[in-house]
């Protein structure tokens, strides 16, 4: 038991629990403040339930962090209006719900952690998590996400969405090759936001005493997929269409958001260094869905705002970057913040050398970790503006190709990573 | 004449010589405990400088910068051999002043007492300005990643002018705990940090009105073109 345990459940959900005693399926919603798509949500949650899984005991467990626009009251509300449009047989159908507030530090980790202490509790046998925002979701992501892990003895379903070419930069420059490289298994959306899991992973989960740290955050995607990996349970993924969700809280510090990722990312390295180290190629991991052509949101993207972020970081920043990046790296960089929107290139190797070059540091611990991820951030804005640059033309199939080079990239420099990561010299 | 002899040079001669008798077991208890601070310092500094290392300190001095510190002062030593060589000269110095009292001189032995009544405001005045530092250095590097991250173009001026502000605070505390210029340091502290804030208070109220707008907007959830912008640099996340 982690500290803390025992105050996750309130007494009348203890009771509801008690109540309810054990349960097939658990599905969970970390919501704050999403009076606005929620309901959307928790329909296409209880017709999936209702249409895919008919026949099993569900459960569906809203873990909210205090909104203040009655986000809970709204799930406890919503329910099917016309399952006869969608059912053939069962028309009716009961989705029992639990409705409560997380404890701990205010965070989408901290939502699961509750999720993952209910599922325990009611000894679910799958799960899956969707997040509150979806405008997107439609009955059929419950069955892609549950029914690998019901019918098919996955223990966890990552999602693999449509998305715009320059959406989801983070995943593409960082988390999914980084991922890959390191553990081996070509999952291509390692932070989406919505996965399925075995009541096994979720208990496991628990054991794990993560919950004061970034995990607690914005870090749980990344945690929760390399803690599968790591730990050596079946992974899958599941093509669910295009994600269109609402508009992020422009008050929300972006900044805190790619810190907290990639912190997790490099923390779960020192977590997982006997794995790691280990693998040396990647393989695909099984796919299901039926994968089809979606119509996508563009995404605005301001490319000499990044530039000058980048230029200004790299003038400024030079000895934070001086002791993470070699002389000769730090040179060419330094050189393109010189160069404008036409001639503007950041190459893959640079990229990846930078990546693995904070790692190190990160490990090493060569300044403070916060400082130093946030050091990072406008070389990532450079490396994200030449990407746009790149691409502004391309396909979306152009662009998979492109990543899939820069995936090749970070498994080709691997061994130069457990160099530096054994001895942090430039 | 012998009388003479006798009470000219004989007798102060006699009593010199007695003198010396009695001075020399105080000087040679003045050598032993000059030669005993010798070995307790060298020992000290080893010990010390042994203990530095097991515990990683240069790595931790470089993250607060306090190597920068040295490098800038001209100082090549890393900052375990710098700390070592401060204990040895501090722990020499303590047997100095416990030799000199040995000789039981009634002028040192006042120079002694006091020295010993300033050595804990010493202490207290360098472990201030020690600690001020690292802080500063902290502080400024903090604000210098925060500006850059906000687009602040002159994030370098903002950064240092932070760093010297907190080193000027600390200097004034230590100062402040060694006794020196005491209504100086605060008149002088009061008035610059005083004309700080009004500075701030009049540029945000005649230059940055915008700023203090936008921010409150922000703060109350409203969003605006400032906001639509800043989202658009993110949304790819």
């Amino acid at each position: 038991m982690t500290p803390g345990d025992s105050t996750l459940l309130s007494d009348p959900i203890q009771e509801k629990i008690k109540d309810l005693g054990e349960v097939d399926i658990l599905v969970g919603i970390p919501s704050y403040n999403n009076s606005r798509t929620i309901p959307h949500v928790v329909r296409a949650v209880n017709a999936g339930l209702a249409k895919y899984f008919p026949n099993a005991k569900s459960v569906l467990v809203n873990s909210d962090g205090g909104s203040k626009d009655g986000t809970p009251d709204l799930v406890g509300q919503t329910n099917v209006d016309n399952l006869e449009m969608i059912l053939v047989d069962h028309a009716v159908y009961f989705v029992n719900k639990i409705i409560t507030p997380y404890h701990g530090i205010p965070g989408k980790g901290s939502a699961f952690r509750t999720i993952f202490k209910i599922a325990e509790a009611l000894n679910a046998k799958a799960c899956c998590v969707v997040d509150s925002d979806l405008r997107s979701i439609t009955p059929e992501w419950i069955e892609l996400l549950l029914d690998p892990i019901v019918d098919k003895g996955f223990d966890y379903v990552a999602p693999l969405y449509s998305r715009h070419k320059f959406d989801g930069t983070i995943t593409n420059s960082i988390v999914y090759p980084m991922t890959r490289a390191l553990y081996g298994k070509r999952i291509r959306q390692p932070i989406g936001g919505e996965f399925g899991f075995s009541g096994k992973l979720a208990s496991h989960y628990l054991t794990k005493n993560v919950w004061e740290t970034d995990v607690a955050r914005y870090g749980i995607d990344i945690w929760m997929t390399t803690t599968a990996l790591g730990d050596g349970f079946k992974v899958c993924q599941s093509y669910l269409g295009a994600k269109i969700h609402d508009a992020k809280d422009p008050g929300a510090d972006l900044t805190a958001m790619y810190t907290q990722v990639v912190s997790s990312l490099y923390n779960l390295m020192e977590t997982y260094t006997r794995v790691w180290p280990q693998i040396g190629n990647s393989e695909k991991v099984p796919t299901f869905g039926f994968t089809f052509e979606v119509g996508l949101e563009p995404v605005n993207v301001n490319i000499q705002r990044m530039i000058d972020s980048f230029s200004l970081g790299i003038e400024a920043l030079g000895s934070f970057h001086e002791k993470v990046i070699t002389p000769d790296d730090l040179k060419q960089i330094q050189d393109l913040a010189k160069k404008d929107v036409n001639q503007f290139h950041f190459p893959d190797e640079l990229w990846v050398k930078v990546v693995y070059g904070y790692a190190s540091a990160y490990h090493h611990n060569i300044w403070p970790r916060e400082q130093l991820m946030k050091s990072m951030i406008p070389i990532y804005l450079g490396r994200t503006a030449s990407f746009v640059i790149e691409n502004m033309d391309s396909s979306a199939g152009q662009v998979e190709e492109k990543i899939e080079n820069l995936c090749q990239e970070y498994e080709r420099q691997k061994p130069s990573l457990l160099q530096i990561w054994n001895n942090h010299k430039l | 004449m012998q009388d003479f002899f006798n009470n000219a040079i004989l007798t102060p001669l006699q009593n010199l010589v007695t003198q010396i008798y009695a001075f020399l077991p105080n000087f040679f208890a003045m050598l032993l405990i000059l030669i005993i601070g010798f070995m307790v310092g060298f020992l000290g500094k080893r010990i010390l400088i042994l203990f530095l290392k097991l515990v990683k300190f240069d790595r931790l001095s470089f993250r607060m910068g306090f190597n920068n510190l040295l490098s800038k002062a001209g100082i090549r030593r890393t900052p375990s051999e710098v700390i070592g060589a401060f204990v040895y000269w501090i722990l020499f110095f303590v047997f100095l002043m416990l030799a000199l009292n040995a000789l039981k001189v009634q002028a040192l032995d006042i120079l002694i007492a006091q020295f010993f009544l300033f050595v804990p405001k010493l202490f207290a005045g360098l472990i201030i300005l020690f600690v001020g530092h690292l802080i500063s250095v902290f502080i400024g590097r903090a604000v210098l990643i925060a500006a850059v991250n906000a687009e602040i173009h002159f994030a370098r001026v903002l950064a240092r002018g932070t760093q010297v502000l907190v080193l000027v605070f600390f200097l004034a505390v230590a100062l402040e705990q060694l006794g020196i210029g005491r209504n100086i340091v605060i008149a002088a502290f009061s008035l610059i940090f005083g004309g700080i804030v009004l500075a701030i208070a009049l540029a945000l109220g005649l230059g940055g009105r915008e700023l203090g707008r936008e921010w409150l907007e922000k703060q109350l959830g409203k969003r605006d073109k400032g906001t639509e912008e800043k989202k658009d640099m993110w949304s790819h996340l």
